[in-house]
């Protein structure tokens, strides 16, 4: 990927406004131009308070990802900056690891309250599937597997996502994002019959 | 293709999005059907699988910016590309006006090379008299020929308040005040005397004060007067010719 304009002017209503854009192209220049403002003093912040480089590159991508998605789901409400944002999201990530890792020790008191600068993250689904589940994505086509991810990731509206995808109509798209759900779902419910027909077939071996 | 129950339903309960009515039918449904709670949840974990794909997709954006981005001493890039052009741009505007500034002629070295005063050639018409006048203008020559040209100027002053003066006193008085960088006096002057086919020194006048206009820079002036010169073949002509070129 080459990102040739670097706009170090951005404004937040104009990130926002990229990041929630249809096109791949604006999304790219917005997480680029948040990548290269801010990543220096996350980065700081992580290496002076007992991190590694690697730890900051991943409490950093972190953040961008929750900002990312908390922007699309609407759950980023602009009453702070985006900049204040990302630094306290980052900020919790990573005095939360710390704290895992039992490498400081903090009050309740102190917990309780960086926890409500924090973006709640209630709703946000589970990450540990099984890596089949995951990889029924890669299986399906390429329009299937776009007009998922634009509709439940990126959230956008089925006339923009008829736009990006050439659909006739709005109608059109919505209809093969019916069928394309329907496909997945016959997709997990067979993983799932497969991997009960494993089981049974193990139970009845073991009862030999 | 199975199509059991309807994806749009499902997708706007989980959204938020059904009237109230229709969130307590659906929620019974869940209770009372089982095969409909099974579908529900088949539909969750599909929700579940596209976002941890599309998730992953956006960290490996991520990761490809980190690549771009930051380099080893994990400083944010520099943006060499667009300082190169920044450097360029500045390098070719100075060059083009270091050019444009070559290209104007420098008057006062050009007015410097010039500027020959004329030979004097009254001093001598006042030797043996005993006049005040003549006296002053002995005085002045004699400043004129040691190029002390603004002590010149203070006694050719005086000569032409006391109304005596003449073509030659003006045409020589002209050429002190060019010489002591009185330039608008001179040019004053010498004006007069050129304007007059009759005067003493028309011809030589032109010449100083074509070297008057270019010591002010004035270019529209020197080149007008230089043109006269050159066309007529007055005095220095072939000066003025070569002048020219200079400035042109």
């Amino acid at each position: 990927m080459v990102i040739n304009n670097i706009k170090y002017f951005y404004s937040d209503k104009k990130i926002i406004q990229d990041l929630l854009s249809s096109s791949s192209h604006a999304n790219n220049l917005a997480l680029d131009s948040l990548y290269s403002r801010f990543y220096p003093i996350m980065h700081k912040f992580v290496v002076s308070n007992k991190g590694t480089d690697e730890e900051a590159k991943d409490i950093f991508q972190e953040a961008m990802i929750i900002l990312y998605e908390n922007i699309k789901n609407g759950k980023f409400e602009q009453k702070s900056s985006i900049k204040t944002y990302l630094f306290s999201t980052g900020r919790f990530l990573w005095l939360n690891e710390l704290k895992k890792k039992k490498k400081i020790q903090f009050s309740e008191m102190d917990y309780e309250s960086i926890k409500d600068d924090s973006p709640s993250f209630s709703g946000e689904p589970q990450t540990d599937q099984s890596t089949m589940l995951i990889s029924l994505l890669d299986k399906m086509g390429t329009t299937c597997r776009n007009i998922l991810t634009m509709y439940y990731y990126k959230k956008l509206s089925m006339k923009e996502i008829a736009l990006q995808l050439n659909f006739g109509s709005p109608e059109s798209a919505k209809v093969q994002k019916n069928k394309c759900m329907n496909k997945l779902k016959n997709m997990i419910e067979g993983m799932n019959d497969l991997r009960d027909d494993i089981i049974s077939d193990r139970y009845q071996i073991e009862n030999i | 293709m199975k199509t059991k129950f309807d994806i749009e339903i499902i997708d706007r309960y989980l959204e938020g999005q059904l009237n109230a009515e229709d969130v307590i039918l659906f929620e019974e449904k869940l209770k009372s059907d089982p095969e409909f709670a099974q579908d529900v949840e088949i539909h969750k974990m599909a929700i579940n699988a596209i976002y941890v794909h599309s998730r992953d997709e956006l960290k490996q954006k991520l990761k490809d910016i980190h690549d771009n981005r930051v380099n080893r001493s994990l400083t944010v890039k520099f943006p060499y590309r667009i300082a190169a052009s920044i450097a360029v741009i500045f390098l070719i505007s100075s060059v083009v006006f270091y050019i444009t500034m070559n290209r104007t002629p420098n008057y006062s070295k050009l007015f410097d090379e010039s500027f020959v005063p004329y030979q004097d050639m009254i001093s001598q018409q006042s030797r043996g008299e005993n006049n005040d006048d003549k006296l002053l203008i002995n005085e002045a020559m004699k400043y004129y020929n040691q190029k002390k040209f603004d002590k010149a100027v203070l006694l050719f002053d005086k000569i032409v308040k006391s109304k005596q003066s003449n073509d030659a006193v003006i045409y020589y008085y002209g050429i002190s005040c060019l010489g002591s960088k009185e330039n608008n006096i001179a040019i004053e002057l010498l004006s007069r005397l050129s304007e007059n086919h009759e005067s003493m020194f028309y011809e030589q006048s032109k010449w100083y004060l074509a070297l008057g206009y270019l010591y002010r820079k004035d270019k529209e002036n020197t080149v007008k007067t230089l043109c006269d010169i050159i066309q007529n073949k007055t005095f220095n002509n072939e000066k003025a010719n070569d002048l020219l070129k200079e400035i042109e």
